[in-house]
């Protein structure tokens, strides 16, 4: 790899610190929150040390100074993209059950107006392994709806009369994008 | 891994609440001494100026040993920490007597620019840790209650040792001011 070894401690950090913190975003682990404090504190020595770098690199070399801060700061977009591949890797790992859910669901009979703790039984087996909470409900005379958490962060709903996010669900979860027809990823 | 830790969070759970605040304290004070004289060492590495030792704590001596040419001692408590130059970059830099209380600094041109960015180091990676631990509680999801409580604990730490660069004697600070003073005799040439 080019560049001074500053340069390359500060790549190998950048790299570490979008991957703890851009799993992070997405989960609620102690142990990611613990690696994710010393990340944060160890990036501000580093900030700083190619900060001091590049105020006395800048008469000689110009702006190949800025080199290792610019490849630390790279860290931030590298954040989004490890938060972006983590939330595209739950959607393909979910995505190929959706059919089998939305029978599930329907199959279930939801009386009006009354929520249904889905125990893994009613799962099919190969959601098991990847969902550890689901519920559903029917408001009123609409279909049922569901929601299926496969992380503390991360959830599936499975909404047909695009009503459950107008009630607690909303409060809940700040986030909601469509992956499929009826069926959108939730996140706080 | 996992196991382990959630069996050690049961343990801090299990604590009455002041040896709780306690430990949070220690851990808290750690790192932000660590983040302090770390940076000191760091950016004097980085300016390249050789280090005569690194001192991180008090008490009892965990560590005693010599790491690439500098010796490193770790103490149990994290009440004080200290970086020691090797002497002859020391006097490069422009310091007169640096080991002793009566240390005095003359500014030599083209050397002693890097004297104040070293002083002044450890401080600022402590108010940078401090605003990157508010980056990160604007961005990411709610923090579980212990580490929500550490967290907390860095970034005061932190912004409690930023204050170092009041001009107190035995603080940066007051090397900075000396080191100010130093500059500003040279310039007007007394």
């Amino acid at each position: 790899m080019p560049g001074s070894p500053l340069t390359r401690i500060a790549a190998a950090w950048a790299g570490i610190a979008a991957l703890v913190l851009g799993l992070t975003l997405g989960r609620r682990a102690m142990v990611l929150e613990l690696a994710s404090l010393v990340v944060v504190l160890g990036s501000a020595l580093i900030f700083t040390v190619t900060l001091a770098d590049a105020i006395r690199g800048w008469l000689e070399r110009r702006w190949a100074a800025l080199a290792p801060l610019a490849v630390l700061l790279a860290a931030i977009p590298g954040i989004q993209g490890v938060r972006l591949a983590d939330t595209a890797l739950s959607d393909r790992r979910f995505q190929p059950h959706f059919a089998e859910l939305e029978t599930t669901v329907d199959r279930l009979g939801v009386p009006p107006g009354e929520t249904i703790r889905l125990s893994p039984e009613d799962l099919p087996e190969s959601v098991k392994v990847c969902c550890y909470r689901a519920f559903a409900r029917r408001d009123g005379d609409e279909r049922a709806w569901a929601v299926f958490q496969v992380r503390r962060e991360v959830a599936y709903l499975y909404d047909p009369s695009g009503q459950a996010m107008r009630g607690k669900l909303s409060r809940r979860w700040s986030r909601q994008d469509p992956v499929a027809p009826n069926w959108y990823r939730l996140a706080r | 891994m996992d196991d382990l830790f959630t069996q050690l969070v049961w343990l801090f759970w299990d604590l009455p609440q002041p040896y709780r605040v306690i430990l949070m304290v220690f851990l808290g004070s750690w790192a932000g001494l660590l983040v302090h004289e770390l940076g000191h060492a760091f950016v004097a590495r980085a300016l390249g100026i050789r280090l005569w030792s690194v001192t991180l704590g008090y008490g009892p001596k965990l560590v005693n040993r010599d790491i690439g040419g500098c010796r490193v001692q770790l103490g149990i408590l994290p009440l004080q920490g200290a970086v020691s130059l090797h002497d002859e970059d020391a006097r490069a830099l422009g310091y007169v007597n640096v080991d002793q209380p009566d240390w005095s600094f003359h500014w030599q041109a083209g050397s002693s620019w890097r004297a104040p960015m070293i002083s002044a180091a450890g401080a600022i990676a402590n108010f940078w840790a401090a605003a990157a631990i508010n980056l990160y509680w604007f961005l990411m999801p709610q923090l579980t209650q212990p580490m929500f409580g550490l967290f907390l604990v860095c970034c005061m730490v932190n912004v409690l040792m930023f204050l170092n660069l009041a001009p107190i004697r035995g603080l940066d600070g007051w090397r900075l001011i000396a080191q100010a003073g130093a500059w500003r005799r040279r310039a007007s040439g007394i």
